[in-house]
């Protein structure tokens, strides 16, 4: 009778050994696995295992690991890779094309703009936590990546000399021309830097260090959502 | 003394106009107020310098100034456009790592241990709840949106078998009232 107890008490102590020894080497597999599929996607650029970013995940959301890599295009960037598990397939979704387009998008949001405002600067809000899904196309261009719906926020900085006068009527027309282009899923808010000095500073979406919301140079001419 | 801070979401059907999330479902046309569950909150007086800064990001796209300063008393209810979420989720990652210039003998590293790690939580609240958006954005498949925010199991399977009918709406709550 001992006997039977010692027999089952090892084999659920190797039960359970084996399954911490699969937990273990399930996640070197998984970053393996999530670099190969960067490297495969994106072959024009090298890519390298920075950390696991997967400790928030509850089993409601079904995504079993994400990891955050570098890669050499993108020094400053942080590039992750999460996936998730259907009917026994995996699909990924990843923030590389975010980066990628970044430049480009900035440079259609600011054709659009300057055709209905004047001179302006745009910038697009961190591409960190924008993802693309693994059948989002990688010879996308800018154009593919803002109609895609994928809820980007912008910011539209127009220079001291802008009117305010007609100011309602162009964010209207701004609008128009945006849904005219089928670009979909974009936000943010438009506005007059008054004073030269603080708009000439403005190099990226927050403008000046500190930010340019509760900046007094700054003047709200409104906000769009298409 | 009590603060509550959260970002909270509804959903609401396309079609009908009927809001789905929460305990029960409620017929169009539903209040502004309707329907809200939480996608994450915080319940300590430890992370008052999260509500303005919050309301901040929004004004970006909104232009509208929100009556919430750092330790103030009173209520707001604040619209959230959807865009603004990535960039509210970027602040709240922000704030999981801490400088030392904000170390000070009434907050030192243990203090900011705690702010960090739970801010940390809530971060990741957020972003896998924005990913399980993008995966109804792009594929038409619930990943678990339905289980979490929908208690009608009708409703919830009409909403798993076609989720892009539906249209999120996002809110902060903010509620402070301080020691007297």
């Amino acid at each position: 009778m001992k006997l039977k107890y010692v027999i089952a008490a090892g084999l659920c102590g190797a039960v359970l050994v084996m399954f911490i020894r699969c937990r273990e080497l399930s996640v070197p597999k998984a970053r393996e696995q999530m670099v190969a599929y960067l490297e495969k996607r994106y072959p024009q650029d090298h890519f390298r295992f920075e950390h696991d970013e997967s400790k928030g995940f509850k089993p409601e959301h079904k995504f079993d690991h994400e990891i955050a890599a570098s890669c050499d295009r993108f020094p400053d960037a942080s590039i992750h890779v999460k996936r998730w598990i259907s009917n026994g397939k995996k699909y990924y979704s990843d923030n590389y094309m975010a980066y990628y387009l970044q430049s480009d998008a900035e440079a259609c949001m600011h054709d659009i703009a300057e055709s209905v405002f004047g001179e302006c600067k745009v910038y697009m809000s961190s591409p960190l936590l924008i993802y693309t899904p693994d059948s989002f196309p990688t010879d996308a261009n800018a154009v593919y990546f803002l109609q895609s719906k994928l809820q980007c926020g912008f910011a539209v900085y127009l220079p001291p000399s802008h009117s305010k006068v007609n100011a309602a009527e162009n964010l209207n027309k701004f609008k128009e021309k945006l849904t005219g282009n089928q670009f979909f899923g974009i936000g943010g808010g438009v506005r007059i830097i008054k004073e030269q000095d603080a708009y000439d500073e403005i190099s990226s979406y927050d403008g000046p260090p500190g930010g340019i919301v509760d900046n007094p140079v700054c003047d709200f001419i409104g906000g769009f959502e298409v | 003394m009590s603060f509550d801070f959260d970002i909270s979401v509804r959903i609401k059907d396309k079609r009908t106009g009927e809001i789905v999330s929460g305990p029960n479902a409620i017929p169009a046309p539903a209040s502004d107020y309707d329907g809200y569950a939480a996608i994450c909150s915080w319940n300590s007086s430890m992370f008052l310098d999260l509500p303005p800064a919050i309301c901040s990001i929004v004004s970006k796209y909104t232009g509208k100034q929100y009556p919430v300063a750092e330790g103030a008393e009173g209520n707001a209810i604040i619209n959230v456009p959807r865009t603004a979420l990535r960039e509210i989720c970027s602040y709240i990652f922000s704030r999981c790592c801490v400088s030392d210039s904000e170390l000070t003998a009434e907050k030192d590293w243990y203090w900011w241990d705690g702010y960090e790690v739970t801010n940390q939580a809530k971060a990741e609240e957020l972003k896998n709840f924005l990913c399980s958006l993008d995966s109804i954005e792009n594929r038409n498949e619930d990943t678990g949106i339905a289980e979490v925010f929908i208690t009608d199991p009708q409703k919830r399977a009409e909403f798993q078998s076609n989720p892009q009918g539906y249209e999120f709406e996002f809110m902060l709550d903010y509620h402070y009232c301080p020691p007297h």
